[in-house]
């Protein structure tokens, strides 16, 4: 496939993979600074209210995983680079990283 | 019959089919590991589905037939009202514990010949605090050990949780997983109730399976989609390698 032709058939890949990597960077973040602090800190109770983060977390991110995967494939990225972005949905602040380079390369 | 002589005794051909056959053994080992790891979730989310289903029984029965010293406690055995006897060797309090935070006695009872349980007894400050002496029959709700720290203070004779690991090296006694939380204690000879102040109130046990039923079904999703992606990547490579060599795509 051409690179004209990869970039016109990108732009509904990269756009969900934005939204999933905005999403999934959300709850990495809250997942690993206010879940995970609190759980060593805080009562038990406050944590049981806060039990939606992980599971929120949880199903976000094989949908981050699908978009991350449908993306390198359309763009045809190397192995290496695919599983960076798969990766990079488990670490915060990483998805938002991935995003903007994706970004960078196809916009 | 010569082309196959001649890849059989091609090193280059050899050494490649080799690395392939090396590279195939592993991705199968990597993707069968993610598999088993979400079949292993499932259990667990299976489990707890079970001991969740798991209806309060009031009947009284004896320690002996739900839990063993030395043995992790059951789904099936948490919550149950046991009855058991023995005599009191040691006593710990364990602070900022139930809804109120309060402080509960926490005195451990030796069941002759058999091994000892923690009790939790009373309520720090409606009780008088003291051991009672000699042989106390206890019936009281059954509970798993506490998987978190509730407190800081780890003085001696301070529990931070309710857990019989933490004073394994007080005595040389097996000891029961879990704990008890006294409803009522009598003394063996004379059938007379112990005072203790006030009692603790017995909240059900949340289930001995940590986490939610949701967020392992989550877990098993993730470990075999894991499990996908690492059967995908080879083709995926293969397909890359031959349209680069045909020039589609660039690096």
């Amino acid at each position: 496939m051409s690179d004209q032709g990869i970039a016109s058939n990108l732009s509904g890949a990269l756009k969900r993979f934005r939204v999933m990597a905005f999403v999934s960077g959300v709850m990495s973040l809250l997942l690993w600074f206010i879940y995970v602090p609190i759980g060593q800190l805080a009562s038990i109770d406050l944590k049981e209210k806060l039990v939606f983060i992980p599971l929120i977390h949880g199903y976000t991110y094989p949908f981050y995983v699908f978009t991350a995967l449908h993306l390198s494939v359309k763009a045809r990225y190397s192995l290496q680079k695919m599983i960076i972005f798969i990766l990079a949905g488990t670490l915060p602040v990483a998805s938002f990283i991935a995003e903007r380079r994706a970004v960078k390369e196809h916009m | 019959m010569m082309a196959i002589s001649n890849q059989r005794n091609n090193p280059n051909k050899r050494k490649n089919f080799g690395e392939g056959l090396l590279f195939g053994i592993a991705i199968l080992i990597l993707s069968g590991s993610f598999l088993r790891l979400g079949f292993w979730q499932l259990d667990r989310a299976q489990d707890l589905k079970r001991v969740q289903s798991i209806k309060p029984n009031t009947t009284v029965i004896d320690l002996l037939d739900v839990a063993q010293p030395g043995s992790n406690l059951s789904g099936e055995s948490v919550n149950r009202i046991v009855r058991f006897s023995g005599h009191y060797v040691a006593h710990y309090v364990a602070p900022k514990q139930g809804v109120d935070r309060e402080t509960w006695i926490v005195d451990l009872m030796e069941i002759p010949d058999i091994g000892a349980i923690l009790v939790a007894r009373g309520i720090k400050g409606s009780a008088t605090g003291e051991m009672p002496r000699g042989d106390i029959e206890v019936v009281g709700k059954l509970m798993p050990r506490q998987f978190e720290d509730h407190s800081f203070d780890s003085t001696p004779g301070s529990l931070v949780r309710i857990d019989s690991s933490l004073i394994v090296k007080d005595t040389d006694l097996a000891l029961f997983d879990g704990y008890v939380i006294a409803q009522s204690e009598k003394i063996v000879s004379s059938g007379v109730s112990v005072e203790t102040g006030k009692r603790i109130e017995a909240q059900s046990a949340k289930p001995t399976v940590p986490g939610f039923y949701w967020q392992h079904i989550a877990y098993v999703a993730m470990w075999w989609l894991a499990a996908g992606v690492v059967l995908f990547l080879p083709f995926y490579q293969r397909i890359r390698s031959r349209e680069q060599k045909e020039g589609l795509i660039h690096e």
